[in-house]
């Protein structure tokens, strides 16, 4: 089992340089990098106001400055961590609201999870909860042919390598599903652009009877904002009279382009699903978002990056600007957040609907850590039997997860065929998201 | 090469030189006693194993012996009468005392072995004993200790640490261009485990003759000049030894990766303990693997107890002390007057290193020097826990394993300055060219009649790199014409 990230290497005056302990051993980290920035990212999953379960979160803690954003429509909403109100996150009056605020003076313990809550009399929506890295980097030398870079220069190559993944390999949260039964939003979030290419999967059923007006049309929008690109409308999905059926349920599922919106790579982007139906007041149906997140292009670009050398003996120490380069690119490529983890929705709307499980995802780290749902009246019991539950093409494989009632970790790894980029589920846990380290 | 005055280099360069030599023993432990004047002659030998799967092999210490008049007794540990009695005529006689060798002008002296007796022999009282003597690292053999569990440590750092757990003095390391992911030690010898690691390095750990401990990378050479020269003038007097055992077309080091692993049960007490009113028990326990840290004892999940009756007891104390690798001591003190506290459940919880399967790094030789194709393999070294480690160690052994790398057996007009690792000159009556080599054993002879003697043994210098111009970091320019890159 060899490990993906080894640590970066040393360097000290007089040394020789070596091929494989330091050179590539660096650019084998910065390629590692480059996948974790170009590849599958996981958006935050939101709350919106109307929904059956408290608008709580989680977060493993890993940096002091933390991001906000909500939009209020009405009375007023605030945050707090720990039960501890952010008093520069309480805002009153319609509009959108956003900040960062600095929580060294709450005194979390790294790698602790601590919970977040939004608190609202009124009206509002969850668009970003993270925590932002603010780690130094060091100014690296230009490492240019002709240059005699010395040791600490040299050393600086592995301390921004090794910053960088501090910042890439943090926690991800697992995909929220959600659902909406009324007109409005299904789904909210955010994410870090990554790629281009968006794996969904949606079911929607259409209404039973058709509105006073004739319509019967259930209709899925997936939006996105940036401050660059404005509002876009990336894909619809409809079921009306003319290609469905009353009460239908269809699986809409695929990989979604969305290269034409042209949101910048790295920054952070809002994104909503919603949900248009004609009127049905007894209708029990919706629109149901089971997966939606980025994965890797088929051929992954940043612009000015260049391909990485391999040293070998006999070959001479040169073209390290390029690492160099690589390096810096990769800091700019991506905006280092810790998103805060959705608590579980309840498994359909009236218990029937057609998926049960709490979170899905691509597995990318190997721990994952979660809580199990309290039964009522007695904290030190667990709902139900937690189960992680994947198909490596031998046919679905499920393992329970030991019962947690407070933070639990499970090895993904330990399981036969759930590698890295394989979609699983777990079910039955009140929270999950997986993390670099256990 | 020691330092030395250049009246000293001239003195011992002379024909007609005339050698002084000291013997100096710390009888008492504390104070170095002249014993110059009852020695009759001695011989000690440093050495560096030549190329091939290790560099030192591990359990190798300079050797020497020494012998010593005795006529009165001096030495005869059971000589109640004797002027040393009070030092040697304990447990361990002569044995464990430190000596050191010097040789000078006799206004400027020169330490050529720094040691200790490990044994004597003296066939009657009053004739001559015969001490056996070995370096530095005979004294630190025997240490074991354990450790926690250290992450990210560099080869240097690491023995560092372990040099400063066996209470080794002066040290001088390289720094090495690798991290180990995970080092602990578990009741294990902290000389052999320094060995261990150098070799996981391709590099070497050994006592030098003043008792420093060096550790060196497989690249330390490539910085050393020639020193000096030597033409020999017996015929025949270079003969150049070859290991065609060590030649392979390519070479395969096994590396075992280690990652940490979920908080577990690393320890269970298996039968019930009973600590009496007043009394503290003390649990050695050993765990089901290495952790690297443990998790506080909780009442209800890691320990239960009551009296035999099922009461509470108070007053009870469970703690962890003395926290390794892979054992600690745990303490149950029970201050309670009158009642008998039972444990009834006691586990340890830790966050374990889990290791896999062993995976391995293959280099091939520039070409199959025998064409028999032989396979070498470097396998089981705890310390080599990743692919790049592996892979620099695989190529480095292959490209000497492509061709002989000769030994030179020499005997010199002595130059005791000389050092292990020394680059050297070697002339033939009969060799058109000198050749370079890189000292590996060093051995030096003092006799009444034979005066001082030097026998070498030097590693053939012109294939042991690939290249001479390799990259150094600080000093060589980056570029297509400025250094190459190392294994």
């Amino acid at each position: 089992m060899t490990l993906l990230w080894e640590g970066t290497p040393v360097f000290a005056a007089e040394q020789h340089i070596s091929a494989a302990g330091q050179l590539n051993a660096l650019g084998k980290g910065a390629q590692l990098l480059f996948d974790r920035v170009t590849g599958y990212a996981a958006p935050f999953s939101g709350y919106r106001s109307g929904e059956d379960v408290n608008a709580g979160w989680q977060l493993r803690h890993k940096w002091n400055r933390f991001e906000w954003e909500y939009y209020l429509a009405s009375g007023t909403a605030y945050l707090a961590i720990n039960g501890v109100k952010l008093t520069g996150t309480e805002k009153t009056g319609a509009g959108w609201h956003s900040g960062t605020e600095d929580i060294s003076g709450l005194n979390l313990t790294p790698n602790a999870f601590y919970p977040v809550s939004m608190t609202t009399t009124g009206d509002v929506q969850v668009y970003k909860l993270a925590e932002r890295s603010h780690l130094t980097f060091p100014t690296l030398t230009t490492f240019s042919n002709g240059t005699t870079p010395n040791a600490g220069q040299w050393n600086d190559l592995g301390v921004y390598t090794d910053l960088l993944h501090q910042e890439t390999a943090g926690p991800r949260p697992l995909f929220g599903a959600n659902w909406q039964s009324w007109a409005g939003k299904a789904w909210l979030g955010c994410f870090v652009k990554t790629g281009s290419r968006w794996v969904y999967q949606f079911q929607m059923q259409t209404p039973y009877h058709a509105a006073a007006n004739g319509d019967r049309y259930a209709k899925a929008l997936l939006r996105a904002y940036h401050a660059t690109t404005g509002e876009k409308l990336l894909a619809t999905w409809e079921m009306n009279a003319a290609n469905a059926g009353p009460g239908e349920t269809r699986r809409f599922a695929g990989v979604l382009d969305v290269t034409a919106a042209g949101f910048p790579h790295g920054e952070t982007v809002r994104l909503w699903v919603d949900f248009e139906r004609s009127t049905e007041p007894d209708f029990y149906g919706g629109l149901w978002v089971d997966r939606l997140w980025q994965i890797a292009d088929d051929n992954p670009t940043l612009s000015t990056w260049q391909a990485i050398p391999t040293w070998t003996q006999p070959g001479y120490v040169t073209d390290v600007d390029k690492l160099r380069n690589d390096l810096v690119r990769l800091k700019s490529a991506y905006q280092p957040l810790n998103f805060a983890q959705r608590a579980a929705r309840p498994a359909t709307p009236n218990g029937t609907g057609p998926y049960t499980e709490a979170f899905r995802a691509q597995r990318l780290h190997r721990w994952l850590h979660y809580i199990c749902k309290p039964k009522d009246g007695a904290p030190n019991e667990t709902d139900a039997q937690p189960m992680v539950t994947w198909d490596a093409g031998g046919g679905e494989k499920s393992t329970s997860l030991p019962a947690a009632t407070t933070w639990g970790v499970f090895d993904l790894a330990s399981q036969e065929g759930l590698y890295p980029g394989l979609l699983y589920s777990v079910k039955d846990v009140l929270y999950a998201l997986e993390d670099f380290d256990a | 090469m020691q330092s030395v005055s250049t009246a000293f280099r001239d003195a011992f360069a002379s024909p007609a030189r005339q050698i002084s030599a000291r013997t100096l023993v710390r009888w008492d432990g504390t104070n170095y006693t002249d014993e110059t004047s009852h020695t009759l002659d001695w011989d000690v030998t440093l050495r560096i194993a030549a190329p091939g799967d290790n560099l030192v092999n591990p359990g190798d210490v300079g050797r020497g012996g020494l012998t010593l008049a005795n006529k009165a007794g001096r030495f005869s540990w059971k000589n109640t009468a004797g002027p040393l009695y009070a030092n040697i005529g304990g447990a361990t006689g002569l044995g464990g005392k430190r000596l050191l060798l010097q040789v000078g002008t006799g206004s400027e002296w020169l330490t050529v072995f720094t040691g200790y007796i490990t044994d004597w022999s003296e066939p009657e009282p009053g004739s001559d004993v015969s001490l056996t003597l070995a370096d530095e690292g005979w004294a630190h053999l025997q240490k074991r200790a354990s450790t926690p569990v250290f992450a990210r440590q560099r080869p240097d750092q690491w023995i560092d640490y372990l040099a400063d757990l066996a209470g080794v003095g002066a040290t001088g390391f390289d720094v090495s261009p690798h991290l180990i992911p995970w080092c602990w030690l578990d009741d294990e010898s902290l000389l052999e485990e320094i060995w261990k690691c150098a070799n996981a390095d391709g590099g070497r750990a050994y006592f030098d003759q003043l008792g420093m401990l060096r550790y060196e990378t497989a690249a330390h050479w490539l910085t050393h000049s020639k020193v000096t020269d030597f033409t020999t003038t017996a015929e025949f007097g270079l003969n150049p030894r070859h290991e065609l055992g060590e030649l392979a077309k390519e070479v395969i080091v096994d590396y075992a990766p280690r990652a940490r692993g979920a908080l577990t049960v690393i320890y269970k007490l298996d039968s019930l303990k009973a600590v009496r009113p007043g009394a503290t028990e003390i649990i050695d326990a050993r765990f089901q693997y290495p952790v690297t840290a443990l998790a506080p004892l909780t009442a209800q999940t890691d320990y239960v107890m009551s009296t035999t009756s099922g009461d509470a007891v108070a007053g009870v104390t469970i703690s962890v002390t003395d926290a390794n690798a892979q054992r600690a001591r745990i303490s149950i003190v029970n201050s309670h007057a009158t009642k008998t506290a039972v444990i009834f459940h006691l586990q340890l919880r830790g966050w374990p290193l889990l290791g896999g399967a062993s995976e391995q790094e293959s280099a091939l030789a520039a070409s199959d020097p025998l064409g028999m194709g032989r396979v070498r393999t470097q396998r089981g070294n705890p310390y080599c826990q990743t692919e790049p480690q592996a892979r620099v160690l695989a190529g480095l052994l292959a490209a000497r394993s492509d061709r002989i790398q000769p030994v030179w057996p020499v005997e010199v007009w002595a130059m005791p300055q000389l050092e292990l690792g020394d680059r050297i000159g070697l002339r033939g009556l009969r060799m058109s060219s000198a050749v370079e080599g890189f000292v590996i054993q060093n051995k030096l002879s003092l006799t009444r009649e034979g005066g001082l003697k030097q026998e070498l043994q030097a590693l053939d210098a012109a294939t042991l790199y690939p290249y001479s111009n390799y990259y150094v970091v600080g000093q060589t320019a980056l570029g297509p014409s400025g250094g190459r890159v190392w294994f």
